[in-house]
């Protein structure tokens, strides 16, 4: 019974999202399995689990590094881990101009390209939080920000 | 005969819309001291005063006597001019003698009386002033002691020159036998064919105007007394117009069409206004938004698109135009040079008191920079406090809201209106936002945004009916995912991937395709919100929004085209969601591991599931009917049994779950029929009802190629006795010995449309079918109530309605399967969840039992797991 719940509580938990913690990454222990309580008129059973996790809760002004996941004219998208952080065109420092006739496409200056697949160090600068997933905006004109 | 002749200190106040002119300072004074007596408002009158010139004149003084001597002067050179009228020679020695007579009047002169007199003119006049606008309103009303005014029609637009003709008419006759009795005459722009004389008789009006042209003396009229206030009484318009300043247009061609200022006529009633020519604004849209040009209008080049017009001050109305109207009236320029500084300088003449709100932070647009959080507003000052906790005040012009790049706002205003997004950038009072739907970048002005909490979907919430990402039927065979909306038209993304747009009345309805069962290329089950990739093509990933036939609509977070939303065939893609309702029971609970190990054959190589199982999910096309999953209703001929149509036979043409739409034989009309009205007619003549239980399985019975050897209609006692020989082919331990008698087991399977049994890959749907069914056959003696809750156990949601299928589920914990069928249901509406409890507390059950029980629970418990299993998070 108590594997089952903690198989459950894995596979229901891990990777998730919710606005108050962030993403569940990891449940690390499970402290307390109540007893189960039959629902009336449904028939389920629900326990309550306290449970231990590690958690990834951006917030605003946090450094974080990513992998672009796609570019565009408008800017580039990026993955923190399970985190989609946006960074718009007009974060971008302005001498890196988009190149949409490059394959593919991407953001370049003389030295620096960023294109899908590049690793870059952002600057979260604002947050969204859905019910079940958190948006970010982040900016690489800052110091120390951009590829890495 | 202008009024430039006459230098009144308070004219400027006292014309305030129409004409004023008067004879003399003094006869003004005068009128200005009948005023205080009448105690009207002096600044809001709008009066043509003509009076005659009964007084006594012992209240002049210098100044007249010289602005006379000016007039006469002026009269002198107008009488030079007609010197062949002797009328006019006469009208001079009038003059002349008038002149003489001050003359000698100011060898009279004495200071004194001269100071006392001026003393008590202005004193009076003070008070005059003071009582305009001290005393109540209602103190103002004029009484029975003022002269009456009387109201007379006269020919519309001749009202100006009646007025000077009375002028006229008084300088005239003022010393002579018939001087005019009446005080005033006078008009009002805004009430064309009427002029209002002022008296104290009637007879002295009617005198005055007879044989006076285009003006109608029967028709005067006293204005009542209580109405008399009210003729003179101009509401002036509080309107501040600033050059530069955006108004609309309220009446007349160009009505509701957004203007700028160019300049306010000195009169204050009129002005100058920049307009977009009509065409011009239809084929702009080149100008990227918000640009805005600095080229001097002077250029002709640049007025090129747009027309000035002079338009009265009435009939314009202060707007704050959002960004993509104003881009949108800067369209018609096209200089990409883009000059924001003249953005900003016309912003203060755009933000108008409205936009502010209490809680608001603002700033101030001149440096030095001051910012707080609104307090309160008045007028058009706002009140904010600082952090520091200072209060400040400033017009609303000077001010902005403030916001900071991440903040996640909301567009008030304009196309963009109700979008949310996040704040990128920030150039004075531009602002550029990334949208949350759409990703796309949007460019507004501060004062059109709101800081926000809420994520906002749709973009019209007028318009609830759809929403983004909806899948809504097009036409007959097209459904599409709305992948934006703007003002009432969606752009819907159909199946073929083609954009198209429509209007919210031409989508036919909503599709909710949430119950499809389908399973992606490795044969894991689909359902929507599911994160899934592609395993060709582009490798396009995300999250499934819907399914439709075998066309996914798959959103991608990052995708900026069709608002991330493409489609793909649902079996090319792949499952990646990690957390999915559809989780390998076996692993999840090891009872169930036990019991899967122990019967279940091994499960066959997966591209060889992947094609078989392709097939059998696609639908009996082997071996039945070969209509595929489609509703074996369809295109049968059927007689209605209920309801207005009753009796009437159509063909089926499509169906719902509940619903057939049905072609009338007799006018091939095609009408919406509930399937329990319906009754099935067979080639034999006879009939049966189209039961809803049946679903999709319905089509068992009527697929003539299923029935052609096992089901004969009418006589429900023999088709469960002719179908014993189709139960026992399913019953072979693996499904994979032979087409014969896997087939049938599928075919259940699908007809049943069990989510559950879906879910179970291929291979262990045969083993349930025969584990379950047989016992079930034998135990239950009776024969048809047993294929019935056998077919029907996975259609959980139904079952409640056959009793033998729900009497399959126990009220309590099932210790043996075989009491468990006698047990009565206490929820027979979900049996699922009750037979699922036992089966986690007492997994024993499931190894145990027969395999009726076995088979059931299991479903059942996969629904369980599924859905239902809550977790409470509590904080760390």
């Amino acid at each position: 019974m108590d594997d089952f719940l903690k198989r459950k509580l894995h596979t229901d938990v891990e990777g998730t999202c919710t606005g108050r913690f962030g993403y569940i990454i990891n449940v690390l222990t499970v402290k307390e399995i109540s007893k189960g309580k039959v629902l009336p008129s449904i028939g389920l059973a629900e326990f309550t689990v306290k449970y231990q996790a590690i958690v990834f809760k951006p917030f605003k002004g946090e450094v974080v590094d990513g992998t672009v996941t796609s570019v565009n004219k408008m800017g580039f998208f990026a993955e923190v881990g399970p985190l989609q952080v946006f960074v718009s065109s007009h974060l971008i420092p302005s001498d890196m101009k988009f190149n949409p006739y490059v394959n593919p496409p991407a953001f370049s200056d003389e030295n620096n390209t960023i294109e899908k697949g590049s690793n870059c160090r952002i600057k979260i600068v604002g947050t969204r939080f859905d019910a079940t997933d958190i948006f970010a905006i982040g900016t690489i004109k800052e110091d120390f920000c951009g590829i890495l | 005969m202008s009024q430039s002749e006459y230098d009144y200190p308070e004219e400027g106040k006292d014309i305030s819309g129409g004409e004023e002119t008067k004879l003399k300072k003094r006869d003004y004074d005068t009128y200005v001291e009948e005023e205080a007596g009448e105690v009207e408002n002096e600044e809001e009158e709008v009066e043509e005063d003509e009076e005659e010139d009964e007084e006594d004149e012992d209240e002049e003084d210098d100044d007249e006597y010289e602005e006379d001597g000016k007039k006469r002067k002026k009269r002198q050179f107008i009488a030079q001019d007609e010197s062949e009228d002797a009328q006019d020679i006469d009208y001079m020695q009038s003059r002349h003698l008038e002149l003489n007579r001050r003359r000698d009047e100011e060898e009279d002169f004495d200071p004194e009386a001269l100071a006392s007199e001026l003393k008590s003119r202005h004193g009076r006049k003070r008070i005059t002033r003071a009582t305009g606008t001290d005393l109540p309103s209602f103190a103002q009303i004029p009484d029975v002691h003022q002269p009456n005014i009387w109201v007379l029609k006269c020919k519309p637009g001749k009202e100006k020159e009646i007025v000077c003709y009375f002028m006229k008419k008084s300088l005239e006759n003022e010393y002579s036998q018939h001087p005019l009795e009446i005080l005033s005459v006078s008009y009002r722009e805004s009430l064309k064919g009427y002029i209002y004389v002022e008296a104290w008789q009637l007879a002295h009006v009617m005198r005055a105007v007879t044989n006076v042209n285009n003006l109608y003396g029967s028709t005067t009229k006293l204005v009542p007394l209580n109405e008399r206030g009210q003729v003179f009484d101009v509401r002036k318009k509080q309107v501040d117009l600033i050059v530069g300043g955006w108004v609309r247009i309220k009446k007349g061609k160009f009505t509701g069409d957004l203007a700028q200022i160019k300049a306010v006529e000195e009169s204050g009633d009129s002005c100058r206004v920049k307009l977009i020519k009509r065409p011009l604004k239809d084929d702009d849209g080149k100008m990227p938004g918000g640009k805005r040009k600095k080229t001097s209008y002077s250029s002709s080049e640049a007025r090129r698109g747009y027309i000035e017009r002079d338009i009265k001050i009435t009939n314009l109305e202060m707007t704050s135009p959002s960004m993509d109207e104003i881009s949108q009236f800067h369209a018609a320029d096209n200089d990409e040079e883009v000059s924001k500084t003249l953005a900003e300088t016309s912003l203060p003449a755009m933000v108008l008191r409205t936009d502010f709100e209490v809680g608001e932070e603002v700033e101030t647009i001149n440096s030095p920079k001051k910012s707080g959080i609104i307090e309160r507003i008045e007028k058009n000052i706002v009140y904010f406090v600082g952090a520091s906790g200072r209060q400040m005040e400033e017009q609303v012009t000077q001010l902005q809201k403030k916001f900071a790049v991440g903040d996640h706002v909301k567009v008030l205003n304009g196309k963009h209106r109700n979008v949310t997004g996040m704040v990128v950038s920030i150039s004075g009072s531009i602002v550029t936002i990334v949208s949350d739907s759409t990703n796309e970048n949007i460019t507004v002005f501060s004062k059109d945004l709101r800081k926000a909490t809420e994520v906002t979907r749709s973009n019209n919430a007028a318009l609830s009916k759809y929403e983004l990402y909806d899948l809504v039927k097009i036409d007959q065979v097209a459904v599409g995912v709305i992948v934006h909306v703007e003002s009432g038209i969606f752009r819907i993304l159909d199946q073929n991937e083609k954009l198209i747009s429509l209007e919210a009345s031409q989508i036919l309805y909503k599709v909710d395709s949430k119950k499809q069962p389908v399973t992606d290329a490795k044969g894991n089950p689909l359902k929507t919100g599911d994160f899934v990739e592609e395993i060709d093509g582009d490798f396009r990933e995300g999250s499934l929004l819907h399914l439709f036939k075998h066309f996914a609509f798959v959103k991608n977070r990052s995708g900026v085209e069709n608002g991330g939303v493409f489609v793909t065939k649902f079996k090319s893609l792949l499952n990646k969601s990690t957390k999915s309702g559809t989780i390998a029971y076996d692993k999840l609970n090891p009872a169930i591991a036990a019991i899967m190990n122990q019967r279940l054959p091994p499960p066959p190589p997966p591209p060889t599931r992947n094609s078989s199982f392709g097939n059998r999910g696609r639908g009996r096309g082997h071996f039945g009917g070969g209509r595929g999953r489609r509703d074996d209703l369809i295109d049968k001929t059927v007689t209605i049994i209920h309801g207005p149509y009753k009796g009437y036979i159509g063909i089926v043409k499509e169906t719902s779950d509940s619903t057939a739409r049905v072609e009338l034989h007799t006018n091939s009309k095609i009408i919406n029929v509930e399937k329990s009205k319906l009754q099935m007619r067979d080639q034999n003549g006879g009939s049966r009802p189209v039961s809803l239980d049946y679903g999709g399985g319905s089509s068992n019975y009527g697929s003539p190629a299923f029935s052609g050897s096992t089901w004969r209609p009418d006589r429900s006692s023999q088709w469960s006795g002719s179908r014993t020989p189709a139960w026992n082919s399913t019953m072979s331990p693996n499904p994979l010995i032979s087409d014969g008698s896997r087939t049938p087991a599928i075919h259940l399977n699908d007809g049943s449309r069990t989510p559950a049994i879906h879910m179970n890959d291929g291979s262990r749907t045969p083993s349930w079918d025969l584990g379950s069914r047989t016992p079930a056959w034998g135990t239950d003696g009776s024969e048809t109530p047993a294929w019935d809750s056998g077919s029907k156990t996975p259609r959980w949601g139904d079952g409640s309605r056959t009793p033998a299928y729900s009497s399959d589920y126990p009220g309590s914990p099932a210790t043996d399967s075989t009491t468990s069928f006698t047990a009565p249901t206490p929820a027979p509406d979900t049996p699922g969840f009750i037979a699922a409890t036992p089966g986690v507390n007492t997994p024993s059950n499931y190894t145990a039992p027969t395999p009726v029980a076995n088979s059931k629970a299991r479903a059942i418990f996969s629904l369980n797991c599924d859905t239902l299993i809550e977790q409470k998070l509590y904080p760390l």
